[in-house]
Formats: structure tokens, sequence, C-alpha cells
């Protein structure tokens, strides 16, 4: 199954539900919503939700990597939440941790 | 036409792709009985990548890195790697200095969404110590040859070229084994290669593997194991698997008389450095390379550089630990072990406010006789040296000691000069004048 996004606001931060695989097929459709989803400036610091994410490789942590970097330039916060134990397991392979706020 | 001139041009790139990699693709010359590994590209080119070599000083460097995605262009992003590796150990830099470096060049040259899951390690079988520098790569292990499995190093960074210069941590982790055994690497594409019906190999089937062979078939069937699970699935990733040899005992054995031995030395045919270090440059500065730098400049034979390069940095270890840090070796044989000390080094060296070592090389002659002198003296209050008795040494078996037995059997003298922070060494060059 091909990578699902969804964006939306949730008390006042700019949340991203993501399900499906994440991996290189996804990078079109993950860049279009969270480019899209930057631009709403009414929003602060960001959530995604990975719950509905059961596979994940190294493209999609350099995916992950990209989107930080617009948020920083931006001044906003990502938290990656609701991981389920394999991804958890490769976040914290690479520590990620020391980058993003995991819940 | 412009398709079929397109397809030319395509197939001369990659010819030349394969002749530029190929040359880079070097010769391990590491002996088989201390170092193994495998690489399975999934594409042509790979995007992991093992090199391996023995340092001056007689330990083992050895980097597994394993590129995002793989084939052509992650085997380009790769190809400053190993060529950083090779430079800056045969200048004699530690591992975690070899991580930061590969991490600075990385950042700078790879775009923001591609990193490499690297590990580094370093044996030193004289001592018996491993350190390792892991930033994303799975966990590496060390199982004892009669399969325990005894140490693991876990990812504790992140991945080379993610983090900018100032933000790097080149800290490394260190064991000392008290058994042989042999060391572990793999990239993930091990551990994710799938059989035909997509069911990963594991790494609870890599353990239970390695722990259930016997050593000596634990390489070549593991590799085995592998490519039966795979059998005819496609592969999706680059697999490598890397196996050190961790002995017990393990002599320096000095190189064989190389040709530059009877060649004369076009270096000058006397000289003298000297290098005075305060505490700030004890504190971030690599002193070894600066010295081997030298001596390779002066033409000393490779067989010399690699005795005064084991000489200088056991005569600096003690000088800056002992002199300066106040720490006793019989720290090592205690029951917080080696790691107790090097934690205590770490913290020490930390907090040291005031310290200072001058180290002098001078090359000179003795009845026509080439020699190299060496002076090391720190600014510490010295030690009862004339209790120090180098039989009992090397007889020791506990971990403190050794190195200047070492330090004695390559030297045609040693003192210590009253009262005890300055040592003297006198070395004579093998090579003919």
């Amino acid at each position: 199954m091909s990578l699902n996004v969804t964006v939306n606001k949730d008390h006042g931060k700019l949340k991203f539900q993501l399900s499906g695989r994440f991996d290189f097929n996804s990078n079109k459709a993950f860049r279009t919503a969270y480019e899209s989803g930057l631009k709403d400036v009414s929003t602060g610091s960001i959530i995604i939700d990975l719950g509905g994410v059961d596979y994940m490789d190294s493209s999609a942590l350099g995916m992950l990597l990209l989107f930080k970097e617009t948020a920083d330039e931006q001044n906003r916060m990502i938290t990656l939440m609701n991981c389920q134990e394999t991804v958890r397991e490769i976040l914290d392979i690479v520590n990620f941790g020391k980058l993003f706020s995991i819940q | 036409m412009m398709q079929e001139a397109e397809y030319t041009g395509s197939e001369k790139g990659l010819t030349l792709a394969r002749y530029v990699m190929g040359n880079l693709v070097r010769d391990i010359q590491v002996d088989p009985d201390l170092f193994q590994y495998w690489l399975l590209p999934a594409a042509e080119f790979s995007g992991d990548v093992v090199a391996a070599r023995m340092t001056a000083g007689q330990q083992l460097h050895v980097i597994l890195g394993d590129g995002t995605g793989h084939g052509l262009a992650t085997a380009l992003c790769m190809m400053p790697v190993s060529e950083i590796f090779y430079a800056m150990t045969g200048k004699g830099f530690p591992i975690g200095s070899i991580a930061k470096e590969l991490n600075k060049k990385m950042h700078a040259l790879l775009p923001r969404d591609r990193f490499i899951a690297a590990t580094l390690v370093s044996v030193n079988p004289a001592n018996r110590t491993i350190e390792v520098w892991n930033g994303g790569g799975p966990a590496a292990f060390f199982v004892s040859e009669d399969g325990q499995y005894l140490q693991e190093w876990k990812s504790n960074h992140l991945p080379i070229g993610v983090l900018p210069d100032d933000a790097f941590d080149e800290k490394v982790s260190c064991y000392q084994w008290d058994q042989p055994g042999q060391l572990f690497l793999y990239s993930d594409g091990l551990i994710d290669a799938r059989d035909q019906g997509d069911a990963v190999f594991g790494v609870k089937c890599v353990q239970k593997y390695l722990l259930e062979t016997k050593a000596e078939n634990r390489f070549e069937g593991l590799k085995k194991a592998v490519l039966d699970h795979v059998g005819k699935a496609e592969s999706l990733d680059d697999i490598s698997l890397v196996m050190l040899n961790c002995h017990l005992g393990f002599q320096h054995k000095p190189p064989q008389k190389n040709e530059d031995q009877s060649k004369p030395s076009k270096g000058p045919r006397e000289w003298k450095v000297a290098l005075r270090l305060n505490e700030s440059d004890i504190k971030n500065l690599d002193v070894l390379p600066i010295l081997l730098t030298w001596l390779k400049q002066a033409d000393i034979s490779q067989r010399d550089t690699q005795r005064l390069f084991l000489i200088l940095s056991e005569l600096y270890t003690n000088a800056v630990d002992h002199g300066l840090l106040g720490l006793d070796s019989s720290l090592k044989s205690s029951s917080s072990g080696f790691e107790g000390y090097l934690n205590l080094r770490s913290e020490r060296l930390h907090t040291l406010s005031e310290g200072q070592v001058d180290i002098t090389m001078e090359r000179t002659f003795q009845s026509e006789k080439a020699l190299i002198k060496i002076r090391i003296e720190d600014s510490g209050s010295g030690f009862e040296h004339q209790d120090f008795s180098i039989d009992t040494a090397r007889d020791s078996v506990k971990p403190s000691g050794k190195g200047i037995s070492l330090i004695h059997s390559l030297s045609s003298d040693v003192h210590y000069v009253d009262p005890g922070n300055i040592v003297e060494v006198t070395y004579a060059l093998t090579r003919d004048e």
C-alpha cells in the first residue's frame, strides 16, 4: 500500500496523518503534502502522526530530514507521534531522537 | 537516431563508471586470519563500502558504510568514504577523528536527504581493546570463540552526513576482551534480506546462527545461510558482512623487510624537531599524526616508522595518563576494569586546567650508526621509576606495564630522569646507511 497523507489543523498545530508504506515511492505524496501544509502560517509546531505507517526505509528518513530543514527555516518544531514498534526501532537506530521530539 | 545516440552515451557512461569504481575498490591487504568480509551488491554498483587497514601502530581499522539507497547514484555518493578512511588511517588518526572528518566532508557533499549509516572499528591486539563508533548501523557484536554473546555496540550516533561539524559527536565506545572471539558487523541489507515469500532473515537468526556454530565456520556459514534464505528472490538492498578475529596473546609482527630498507634515506641526515603542547592541545589535538607525518616527510623507512610510532604513542599516553592525569594503571585490572579507567581518564582530561608536554625527536649518529633519540617531558610530579622493574612488567599478565616492556624490546635504551617526569629513549634505525 502506498503512502496516504492527510493534513489538518489540531489546536493551532499543523498535523500530518500518515498511513501505509513510507518509502522511496512516497516522495511525491509526502513532499506535496508538507509543502502545501507549510503555507498555512496560522499554524505553529508540527505533528507527524506515524500511527498508520507499517514500513519505513532510509529514503523516508531522508524525506523527514528534508522536511525538518524547511521547518527549521520557519522555526517550527516537529514531533513524531504514535510510531509502531518496527518504525520506532528504525528511528532509534539512526538516533533521530536527537533531531525530532518522538512521542 | 537520437535514441540510439543517447543509448551509446549512457553505455559509455557506464563503462567509465565501471572503470573509475573498479580503481576505487582496492585490495584490502589485511591478514585474512584477522579480518574477513563479504559484499553482495543488489545492483551492479555497491552502495555499501567496506575498507580495512592496519595502522602504523599495528591496530586494525575497519569501516562498514551503507549509503541511502543502492545502485550507481549511491555508489557515487560513497566514493569519497574509503579514500578519506585510508588517507586518515595512514596518517595515524584514531577512528573518532576519522568519523568526524567523514561527517564534515559528506555533510558538505551530500544533499540533505542522503546520509551514510556507518560503523568504524579499531582493534588493538596488543592490549586486547576494541573501539567502536556506530552511527546508524545495526548493532555490532562480539561473540567468544566458545559461543557466548559478550558485548554489543548499538548505534548511539546519528549517521554520517546528517549533522553539521560543530554538533558532531566523535565519542567511541571501548571494550577489552578477556577471552578470544569474533566481532561481527553487517549492513541492514543482511538482516532485511528477503526470501521468495518476503520473509526477512532477521537479526535473531544471525545471532542464533553465530552462537550455535563453531568459531571457524561462522563467517562462511552465515554467508551461506543468507544466500540460501534469499534463494532466487530478487535482492532489494546491498548486503555486507565483516568479521574481525580478536585473538588472545596476539604478538606484534614486525613487517617484512621492505625494499625501501636498502635504499638510503632521502631525508635530512641530521635533524631535531620539538613540539610543545599545552592543556588545550592535549585535550583537542591528535598529536601522533603530526609526529608520524614528520617521520614520513623525513623519509624514515616504513619499518622504522611503525616501531617509532608504537614507541611514541606509548610514551605520549604515559605522559598524559600518569604524568598529568595521575591515573594508576592498576585501575585497569580493578573491578570497573578498562572501561572504568577510560571513563576516569576522559573525566580528568576534561577538567585538566594546567599541563604541558614537551616532545623532542632527533636524528643523530653514534659511531656511524643512525639513531632516533626521543625525549618526552611532562609537567607532572614524576614517579618512583627506580622501583619500576621491567622484568615484572614483562612477565605480568595484567593489562598494565605491557606498553613499557614493548618499548624496551624495540629500543636500544630507555631511561627516566629524576624525578621521573622525563623519559629518554634511543632507537637504532634499521635501514642501511
